[in-house]
């Protein structure tokens, strides 16, 4: 995330599902670990699945249609 | 699923005129690289015995030759980055000092490696997700330091650049990656976004407290080798935070939060 957001992108970190974890947990541990870390470096968003790419761009960035 | 946001409402500016969508591979569209390369190294290794068993027995102590590629990226930096170029020269050196023809099992090698390598199974809803994106006009593509092959994929003919540290001569965190990135598509990077599941890897500089969240990201990582098939539910969390509050209270599937409640 953070060579991509030196870079000047929109950075969107994944957590993926663990077998036995509860994963909706993780990804709000994951957020709240991002919150930790320097607005400039922090990912934009923290997500369970690569799937809610097309959510973010089209209902919340409004970046596509 | 709950949708969490925390970015206060009317904050996005005007949506660029192009964009692109950057997205890491293993970990982000199919599950962690770990057991497809554990099966990978076992193929090869079969591989090896059945077509050159003298490389096999001289190298009996080190399998899939990982020792050996360890041992090449410490004395060549050049290769250091790349995980394909480490696998074919040691596949190279094995066979000279097995006095096997180096050529042939590099190149054999290779394919029945990469042929398990890219016999990965994308998570549920990554292929129409990556087909929408496409339709609605972002250039999408994927950028990855491992060495699987999208097009050797099911994920093949959805995304209009594969890159990897092979092709930027370079890895993440390193700059060069993510300008490769914007050199593909024409797209300036402020329209791009980059989608991947390891800060770790992304991160350029380590710092002190950093280095702490290090070692317990190893053992994230270390357990992800154990992720379920199922699929992800779509929880998603906005940063950065503005102010920690629901933007769309109504939103459907927005969790109650102090906002939202009465």
């Amino acid at each position: 995330m953070r060579g991509a957001k030196r870079a000047g992108m929109r950075a969107v970190l994944v957590v993926p599902p663990v077998k036995g974890q509860d994963h909706a947990a993780a990804v709000a541990a994951a957020a709240a670990r991002e919150e930790e870390v320097p607005p400039a470096e922090r990912a934009d968003a923290v997500v369970g699945s690569a799937t809610s790419l097309v959510e973010i761009l089209t209902s919340r960035w409004r970046w596509l249609h | 699923m709950a949708v969490v946001l925390l970015a206060a409402p009317g904050a996005e500016p005007a949506p660029p005129a192009r964009v692109c969508v950057s997205f890491d591979l293993d970990g982000t569209l199919w599950p962690p690289a770990g057991p497809v390369l554990v099966k990978a190294g076992a193929v090869l290794r079969s591989w090896l015995e059945d077509k050159h068993p003298a490389l096999a027995e001289r190298f009996a102590d080190d399998p899939d030759l990982g020792v050996l590629m360890g041992k090449i990226a410490a004395s060549r930096p050049d290769l250091a980055h790349c995980f394909t170029a480490l696998r074919g020269e040691a596949l190279r050196q094995a066979a000279e000092a097995s006095g096997e023809p180096a050529d042939a099992v590099s190149e054999g090698g290779m394919a029945v490696f990469r042929a398990a390598r890219n016999a990965v199974e994308p998570y549920p809803g990554v292929p129409a997700a990556m087909a929408s994106l496409r339709s609605s006009g972002a250039a999408v593509v994927t950028l990855t330091n491992g060495n699987a092959q999208l097009e050797a994929t099911p994920l093949a003919g959805l995304a209009v650049a594969a890159l990897s540290a092979t092709t930027a001569g370079a890895a993440k965190p390193a700059r060069a990656m993510f300008d490769a990135v914007v050199a593909a598509t024409g797209i300036p990077a402020a329209a791009t976004v980059h989608v991947g599941d390891d800060v770790e890897a992304d991160v350029r500089h380590r710092r002190g407290p950093e280095r702490r969240s290090d070692r317990s990201r190893r053992s994230d990582r270390s357990r992800r080798s154990d992720r379920s098939r199922r699929s992800p539910p779509a929880t998603v969390v906005f940063l950065p935070v503005v102010s920690r509050r629901c933007a769309e209270p109504s939103a459907p599937g927005c969790a109650p939060c102090s906002s939202c409640r009465p």
